[in-house]
């Protein structure tokens, strides 16, 4: 039997997000763009266990990149979406449309 | 105290005081929004979080294992009384005859043999656990050869930390080779180093992520999902 790996809310979330921002998915501009998509401001820590969470399950890679003087010489921490992780997304998105499709009412209570 | 000085304190905090975790990026990131233009209580809310998220982490991270050693150790009575007749002789006579120190390793050995063994097979048993639900990809002999290794050692000091707590008047490995010495009587004392023995072979072979640091980015590295989103999905 075939193994499936669904993702929960913000999972997907956080995985559409690098998606959309490419290779310069890191924890400001990844912040900011879940702040600005789920209209309120979110913590960057929550997004770092997330995200760590998703590497262990082999979803998300990552990488150490540049260090700037506004940030105290600390290096950035790139993440980007592996193989397994596009996937996953598309099983994810396939089950929920299924199931939105499979609500009559509620499609009609929404229009 | 100034301003400076606490968010400095703030960083510090979270780069040393968060369990196993590499927060160097993390600090970076919220260095990065103090200075574009957020707040001071800003970033201490995010630092406490950050922290608060981090405790939970670890928790949830050493929790399972520690639990399944407590567990697997209780049920060392178990494997005693299926292993009597095979893994427990109590002073054979044939290593009495040998001389000293081998005759002494030997009864050591033969001592410790039941408590090793059953601490390795439940490393085994965690491992298959682990490769069945966590599905990990990264585990390798080298650290399975450590896990074991690490095991055997904790396992001896502690054994020798026993004698101390059971008030023996000399430290004598002969004790240890004494039937009773891995008894039900010992059996509140002896979970200890055998729980600690099986923990110090589990944390080498648990899935690490942000603790290990990892490659510098090559500049202009070209990643194979770089492209729009539609077009991947």
């Amino acid at each position: 039997m075939r193994e499936h790996n669904y993702l929960g809310e913000f999972e997907l979330i956080l995985l559409l997000t690098l998606i959309r921002l490419g290779d310069e998915a890191y924890g400001v501009p990844l912040s900011r763009e879940l702040a600005l998509m789920r209209g309120r401001d979110v913590s960057i820590g929550s997004v770092y266990a997330a995200l760590d969470r998703l590497e262990l399950k082999g979803l998300v890679a990552s990488s150490l990149g540049e260090s700037t003087p506004e940030r105290g010489g600390r290096a950035k921490r790139y993440f980007r979406v592996t193989e397994q992780g596009l996937r996953s997304v598309q099983e994810t998105r396939k089950v929920l449309s299924k199931l939105w499709k499979s609500l009559p009412s509620v499609k009609e209570d929404l229009a | 105290m100034k301003p400076a000085m606490t968010i400095g304190l703030a960083t510090w905090m979270l780069e040393h005081l968060t369990f196993g975790r590499d927060n160097e990026s993390l600090s970076g990131d919220l260095l990065e929004e103090l200075r574009a233009g957020r707040s001071a209580g800003w970033y201490f809310r995010q630092v406490s979080m950050a922290m608060g998220i981090g405790a939970c982490e670890a928790i949830r991270e050493y929790a399972s294992p520690l639990v399944f050693s407590a567990g697997w150790s209780a049920l060392y009575p178990l494997w005693r009384f299926i292993g009597r007749n095979r893994l427990v002789h109590p002073a054979p006579d044939r290593w009495v005859a040998l001389r000293w120190p081998y005759s002494t390793m030997l009864d050591l050995a033969a001592g410790i043999l039941p408590a090793v063994t059953f601490v390795w097979l439940g490393l085994f048993v965690y491992l298959l656990l682990l490769l069945r639900l966590r599905r990990t990809n990264e585990l390798s002999s080298f650290r399975v050869l450590l896990g074991l290794s690490t095991s055997l050692s904790v396992l001896l000091a502690a054994t020798i930390g026993l004698f101390y707590y059971l008030k023996h008047p000399v430290i004598n490995v002969q004790y240890v080779a004494t039937e009773g010495f891995y008894s039900l009587f010992h059996i509140c004392a002896i979970n200890i180093p055998m729980t600690l023995s099986l923990m110090a072979a589990i944390l080498p072979i648990l899935p690490r992520t942000h603790r290990i640091a990892r490659r510098r980015r090559p500049p202009h590295a070209n990643y194979e999902h770089n492209t729009g989103s539609n077009s991947i999905l």
